[in-house]
């Protein structure tokens, strides 16, 4: 048996928790409320309810609320959104494993939607005074959560491309999944987009509105699949909790293809990462490349104590929180420093020249560079060269070059 | 060759090149001193400071492991200044060839010529106090050390213009005469005749003014007119007067902060 782990598939407006070795998952609506008289949070459905009764204050949004850096006021001690969205988590992770016994789970995937490095980075920080240590805790992208789950599945499923609609209250995403083979290794890329046609369920409420949905998303289906083979197809979000409105998309969509509905997809694939990372199997046999994951290898070559060797600026698919490298170089005679980008494809393979133009006249061997390398995002690498100087001979000046290349497209 | 990652270095281990005035935090930089001013590694390279640098220091502990062994061995220093630059990866083949080649020139000459190019480089380092004593080693150097008459000349000129610089007049005159005596140069009968004209003790001036001789061309006189105010306009004058078009406070601690680097700098110099 394999450590305990937790998922939770966290949105703005709520959180689908599920722990891996039990198949009950658990659903809140992001919103915590305290108690007007006792030191006691309550969050979800009961938070509303507590707050309708009068008996506490309630703050929702949390997580967008989080990222605007805002506060709230409750009873007259003003907390900060990270605070209460740390708090809200706590009390996810609380229940959950109240609910289905057993010991704490040793390690948390927390997925979010709109996955940024700097936003993970800072959720990992706010959870960590909340019961999520910073090394049992990881943050993912829905679209990489949404890889591994459908990887986890029967290879039928996958023969082909695998689509994913994800349909909640004013917004849909379709995700894709595809494989393919690069030198011997399987290389998934997982996509999401977000689509305009995105509507309110409210209007599933009356025929008219069912049917516009269903003319909506059928013409959504149409044009996202055209032209493609699709092995499978998987629906999730409140808009399916019931699909009779549907029905032409359902025809368009269950065509040669098999079709899945699960309301956890998200928080299971978490479990699936989850049991990846905690049990150190960094390897899971394929190369993924989503959101939150370094879209392509880049390469350079330096010269370490007289031997040539190739020097890993980032490998595709590693996870972006912890990629990034700061070295100190010392240009020979050359002009420009070479940096090669392969999207694990051997046709799309490019260079990148960076000139050192920008380096003050020395004599030569005489100027070190520092060489900065970030990933803001899996398809973007911000890289900064700048003049070090050489130690007291030749003192560093202000200068640098910076440049924004795009890893993949 | 192309770009070099260079190690990490700890600044606490650093190693003080005394004779170039700088501190040096990594191995790169120690190769660019070798093969710039090798004839300050010559003697003595490794030496238990620059062992303690590359090990603590440079992260180079394999490099000052071997350094150590192969000195122990009896390896020549020249031997383990290329061995440090190869195994560094500074310099290529064919550059490690060439620096190979200027130090075998060196090492073929003469003992005198040597070691005057060793005291010639601390001067033009304004090592002064240095290479004043370097070329006194020089002047007493056994016969059979390459010691010609005109070598011992261009010596004693040089050894003059390093105690002129330490502002010691009359160690320089002593020199510039004797320089003279052998060379009978003019050049060295010009420093002469300027110190009589910089020198402030009255009797000291008209000794050196005597030394001279009393057939001064006119142009000497231009020529150290034109120097003087040369120096009056240059860019360490500007700096004074800078300071004093300051307030009081500034320029009391512009004031203070020259001085102290005059005094480092003169410290520097012996």
């Amino acid at each position: 048996m394999g450590p305990r782990i937790l998922g939770i598939d966290l949105t703005d407006n709520g959180a689908s928790a599920a722990l891996s070795d039990t198949e009950e998952t658990f659903h809140f609506p992001t919103a915590v409320c305290r108690d007007r008289k006792h030191d006691r949070w309550y969050i979800g459905e009961e938070a509303y309810e507590q707050a309708l009764s009068g008996k506490g204050i309630l703050t929702d949004k949390l997580l967008r609320l989080a990222e605007r850096g805002g506060t709230a006021t409750v009873r007259g001690v003003r907390y900060e959104a990270k605070d209460l969205l740390g708090q809200f988590a706590q009390e996810v992770r609380g229940i959950t494993v109240e609910r289905t016994g057993g010991a704490a789970p040793s390690a948390s995937v927390i997925v979010l939607e709109d996955y940024e490095r700097a936003k993970a980075a800072a959720l990992t920080e706010s959870l960590a005074s909340y019961g999520f240590p910073k090394g049992e805790t990881f943050v993912i992208s829905r679209a990489e959560s949404f890889l591994y789950y459908v990887m986890s599945q029967p290879r039928e499923v996958r023969t082909g491309q695998v689509g994913l609609f994800d349909l909640s209250d004013q917004s849909l995403s379709f995700y894709e999944l595809r494989t393919r083979r690069d030198r011997n290794r399987l290389i998934v890329y997982a996509e999401q987009e977000k689509l305009d046609e995105a509507f309110t369920l409210t209007v599933l409420e009356t025929e008219s509105g069912e049917k516009l949905a269903d003319n909506i998303m059928t013409s959504c289906a149409e044009r996202l699949m055209k032209r493609k083979i699709f092995s499978a197809v998987f629906l999730t979000g409140k808009g399916f909790e019931r699909y009779d409105w549907a029905d032409s998309f359902m025809k368009a969509i269950c065509q040669r293809r098999k079709v899945f509905i699960d309301q956890d997809l998200f928080a299971k694939g978490a479990l699936v990462r989850g049991a990846l990372l905690s049990e150190g199997r960094g390897d899971p046999g394929f190369t993924a490349i989503c959101s939150g994951r370094a879209g392509a290898t880049v390469t350079m070559n330096v010269e370490k104590n007289g031997h040539s060797m190739v020097f890993p600026v980032v490998t595709a698919g590693d996870p972006l929180s912890g990629a990034g490298v700061s070295l100190r170089l010392m240009p020979d005679s050359m002009t420009e420093l070479e940096l090669r980008i392969d999207p694990l494809n051997p046709k799309k393979v490019k260079s990148v020249r960076l000139p050192l133009s920008f380096l003050p006249q020395r004599p030569p061997k005489a100027s070190f560079i520092d060489f900065l390398a970030s990933f803001p995002d899996e398809q973007t690498m911000q890289v900064k060269l700048k003049d070090a100087g050489f130690g007291e001979l030749f003192p560093k000046t202000d200068a640098f070059v910076e440049r924004e290349v795009r890893l993949w497209e | 060759m192309g770009m070099i990652l260079v190690n990490a270095s700890d600044p606490m281990h650093c190693l003080l090149l005394e004779e170039l005035g700088v501190r040096v935090y990594t191995a790169e930089e120690l190769c660019y001193c070798m093969i710039r001013y090798p004839l300050l590694f010559l003697d003595d390279y490794p030496s238990e400071q620059v062992l303690e640098f590359l090990e603590l220091g440079a992260g180079e502990r394999m490099l000052a492991y071997q350094l150590r062994e192969q000195k122990k061995a009896g390896m020549k220093p020249e031997d383990l200044i290329l061995y440090t630059e190869e195994i560094t990866g500074y310099l290529s083949r064919q550059e490690s060839d060439q620096l190979k080649g200027r130090i075998q020139a060196l090492r073929k000459l003469p003992d005198a010529e040597y070691l005057k190019q060793q005291a010639d480089l601390l001067f033009s380092l304004r090592r002064y106090g240095k290479a004043a004593k370097l070329y006194e080693r020089i002047l007493k150097l056994p016969d059979g050390s390459g010691l010609t008459a005109n070598l011992k000349g261009r010596i004693l000129n040089n050894q003059g213009c390093a105690y002129a610089n330490l502002f010691m007049n009359d160690r320089a005159c002593r020199a510039f005469e004797e320089a003279y005596t052998l060379l009978k140069d003019n050049t060295i009968r010009k420093r002469i005749y300027f110190l009589s004209l910089t020198e402030p003790v009255i009797g000291l001036r008209e000794r050196y003014s005597a030394a001279a001789g009393s057939d001064i061309p006119p142009e000497w006189d231009a020529e150290y007119e034109e120097a003087r105010l040369r120096a009056a306009e240059g860019p360490r004058r500007r700096e004074i007067r800078e300071i004093f078009e300051k307030d009081p406070v500034r320029r009391q601690q512009g004031t203070a902060e020259l001085i102290r680097r005059w005094k480092q700098d003169y410290r520097s110099m012996l």
